[in-house]
């Protein structure tokens, strides 16, 4: 199908399935993930998402993880660092021992068992961050602890990721292989907390000379797809790096002006077309023929994220409502899942079985993460 | 993911380059063809960022569509007539003629054809900048653009016909005829209303921006089909920003369309352009395709201009409409595009009209700028 018609479906069913849905009180980005399961390769083939449309839906992750940090507060932001640290490393372990055991249980070999574990432990926030907006409490100390921990448990994951793949590749972990990893991250973020924060600033400063209409959102928006670049060159996910482009950006004069460009970019195209595409990407059949194994499977990542989490927010002094609600916004795997998955069919550790069963549990986990996170936020 | 990174260097070129020209009192479009010629030698445009530069031209005609307002329109209507009436026949002329020496007879035609259709998204820009777009001239400039596109396309159907089957295929002149006519009777009669129902139904989804989104698939829909019926996709465009600006919603449209537009899509389109001007073909074009270009221009501002005289503009008007009516970019981009396609045009046709957008386009805007300086 020509991209613009396939495109305008999209949209279409967007605000059409999305409208549906908030009309029955659940969450937008519900129907908007069934919309997109219902046009998709799943059911009625309509939309593909080639590679055209591909861009746009990862430009519209990319401009939600922004806003989620344009939208972030700073003060609240920095008094989480230590307990996000705390959620993100038990959100991480009591999964992957859920994922792990369960798997031997089950019979599968050790490794491919330390994998399914592997694949586990990748939340990938930007489902929550879509509701947290909808729902207006991105702006809370429980917004700021979500976001903040996916960034840890991003990093988290991708020392799993490698530390797993070297392991069955070379038979052992090299110790600084992992080192090396980590200090590339950890530099990076320094230095984008550091040097960017001020570069930006006056960047952004500097572009209100330009006359030219828009300058100012067309600036951030290239900071943004600057740092999500950077963010996959360092191997972590470019949305954590546009996530961190988006805190850096709040803390210049014209945030509020950019919240508001950017809700109008972001929403009224790009957005929706990741949201569908969401569901448009995953094949429903395979959760369907995956068998019981991944039911437990998907149940144990759900219940693990929100122990796990839970337990680490609990242990920071958060009230048991707000660790529920930590828990339950950490629950979606999605691409992070996906990534992972991916890599380990092609590393030849997951079978097709075992494959499978890791895009059932990321498909569900999706799907339970808006009704779930709507319940525990009306909870008051 | 290099895409990102390209993208992100195209944006901070457009506004950079954009923002020097400006300084230096040239027009900010030239900065950015030129931004993209300059990143054309390190980096080489890919299909998707063909297509962002696509959803730009449609932005930017949609926009264009929705602040003229439609009182002028029918007010113009029969001068920008004249315009691109006049205009088209005096570039097919040019083009034909300054073509036969260097060509065959058929060829000729196509060279001839390629030249008619102006695109005005640049003249667009720069009027906006001078904020002359709504006036009189500038309403006539872009309602004889949308004339002058539709004959462009006819023009070049009848010639495809013609060198294909070695005669003029008389029922595809009729049939694009008849879809023409129901086009822009549709959108000019029955569009503003059925908008405004349409928008009053979609204002009850609240959910975020709602109504830009509506916007922007009505704006891909009919771009879709002005694309399918074989008239151009900006047609569609324009059309669909002109209903959606005769309703109450306009306003509520216009803003959001212009942060998405201006921000990403249409900065992008003309860094495109520039990237896809190729250096190496200007030098291999040679003398033919100087002719071939100063024909273009003359031919334009003669033709078009002469046809705004009849019109009953005064002189400096008339030189000002025809200086208007002189870039060629999209369609005929797109028409070389089908022309190739169809095997009829070789490579050498590329150059030779590539040469002649580049130097329309690049002297246009300090041209219009001139024009208009001299009170």
């Amino acid at each position: 199908m020509d991209i613009f018609l396939e495109l305008a479906t999209i949209l279409i069913a967007a605000k059409g399935f999305g409208y549906l849905s908030s009309r029955f009180g659940l969450p937008a980005a519900l129907g908007q993930i069934v919309g997109g399961i219902i046009l998709g390769p799943s059911l009625l083939n309509l939309v593909t998402y080639g590679e055209g449309v591909r861009l746009l839906a990862d430009l519209g992750v990319i401009m939600l993880l922004f806003l989620a940090g344009l939208e972030t507060d700073i003060e609240e932001f920095k008094n989480v660092g230590f307990p996000s640290f705390i959620i993100a490393l038990l959100g991480v372990l009591v999964p992957f021992l859920f994922g792990y055991l369960i798997a031997i249980e089950w019979g599968y070999p050790q490794m491919q068992a330390l994998f399914l574990g592997g694949v586990m432990t990748a939340t990938s926030v930007s489902l929550t961050a879509n509701v947290l907006i909808e729902l207006k409490r991105l702006r809370t100390r429980v917004g700021a602890a979500i976001l903040a921990a996916a960034v840890v448990d991003d990093v988290l994951g991708i020392m799993i990721l490698t530390i797993l793949v070297a392991m069955n590749t070379k038979g052992s972990v090299y110790v600084e292989d992992i080192v090396i990893l980590v200090g590339e991250i950890v530099a990076f973020f320094a230095v984008s907390m550091l040097i960017g924060s001020r570069a930006i600033k006056e960047i952004l400063k500097g572009s209100h000379k330009i006359n030219l209409p828009e300058t100012v959102t067309t600036i951030a928006l290239a900071i943004m797809l600057i740092f999500a670049y950077l963010a996959e060159h360092f191997q972590i996910a470019a949305i954590t790096g546009a996530y961190l482009a988006g805190i850096l950006v709040a803390g210049s004069e014209d945030a509020k002006k950019i919240i508001d460009k950017i809700i109008t970019i972001g929403y009224s195209f790009f957005i929706p077309i990741f949201l569908v595409g969401v569901g448009a990407e995953t094949d429903a059949h395979v959760v369907i023929t995956a068998g019981s194994f991944a039911f437990l499977y998907s149940f144990l990542a759900i219940i693990g994220k929100i122990i796990g989490c839970g337990a680490g927010a609990l242990i920071s002094k958060f009230k048991p409502k707000e660790a529920l609600q930590i828990g339950v916004g950490m629950i979606p795997r999605m691409e992070v899942g996906l990534i992972m998955a991916n890599i380990g069919l092609a590393e030849g550790v997951l079978d097709r079985g075992a494959f499978s069963i890791s895009i059932a549990m990321v498909m569900i986990t999706t799907l339970v993460t808006p009704p779930l996170l709507k319940w525990a936020f009306a909870r008051e | 993911m290099e895409t990102l990174l390209m993208i992100a260097m195209m944006l901070a070129t457009a506004k950079l380059l954009g923002w020097i020209f400006e300084k230096f009192g040239q027009p900010v479009v030239l900065g950015q063809i030129l931004g993209g010629l300059i990143i054309g030698i390190f980096a080489e445009s890919n299909e998707i960022i063909r297509e962002f530069a696509n959803l730009g031209v449609l932005l930017l005609l949609f926009l264009a569509g929705l602040e003229s307002d439609l009182g002028e329109f029918k007010r113009v209507g029969k001068p920008s007539m004249f315009v691109a009436g006049v205009g088209v026949a005096v570039a097919f002329a040019f083009g034909f003629l300054v073509s036969l020496p260097f060509v065959e007879f058929h060829e000729a035609l196509l060279y001839g054809a390629i030249m008619t259709p102006t695109s005005v998204s640049i003249t667009v820009r720069v009027l906006m900048e001078l904020r002359r777009l709504r006036t009189r001239e500038g309403t006539t400039i872009l309602a004889a653009a949308v004339v002058d596109d539709v004959l462009g396309i006819l023009i070049l159907t009848i010639v495809l016909s013609l060198l294909r089957e070695g005669s003029v295929h008389y029922d595809a002149i009729i049939e694009i005829l008849i879809e023409v006519a129901g086009f822009l009777a549709v959108f000019l009669y029955l569009g503003p209303v059925l908008a405004e129902k349409a928008f009053r139904k979609i204002s009850r989804i609240d959910l975020p921006e709602s109504t830009t989104t509506f916007a922007v698939i009505f704006l891909i829909l009919f771009a879709y089909l002005a694309e399918h019926l074989n008239l151009a996709s900006i047609l569609g465009a324009y059309m669909v920003g002109l209903t959606i600006g005769q309703t109450n919603y306009r306003k509520q449209v216009e803003n959001p369309v212009n942060t998405l537009g201006y921000s990403l899509f249409i900065p992008l389109f003309f860094v495109e352009v520039g990237m896809r001007i190729e250096l190496a073909y200007i030098l291999h074009a040679g003398l033919f395709a100087v002719i071939y270009a100063s024909a273009a221009i003359l031919s334009k501002v003669l033709g078009c201009g002469f046809g705004a005289y009849l019109g009953g503009f005064d002189l400096k008007a008339s030189l000002r409409i025809g200086v208007g009516m002189i870039p060629r970019l999209g369609v005929e981009l797109a028409m070389l595009a089908i022309a190739m396609a169809s095997g009829v045009v070789g490579a050498d046709a590329l150059t030779v009209a590539i040469f002649m957008v580049f130097v329309t386009t690049i002297i246009t805007p300090p041209l219009l700028k001139w024009v208009y300086s001299r009170q």
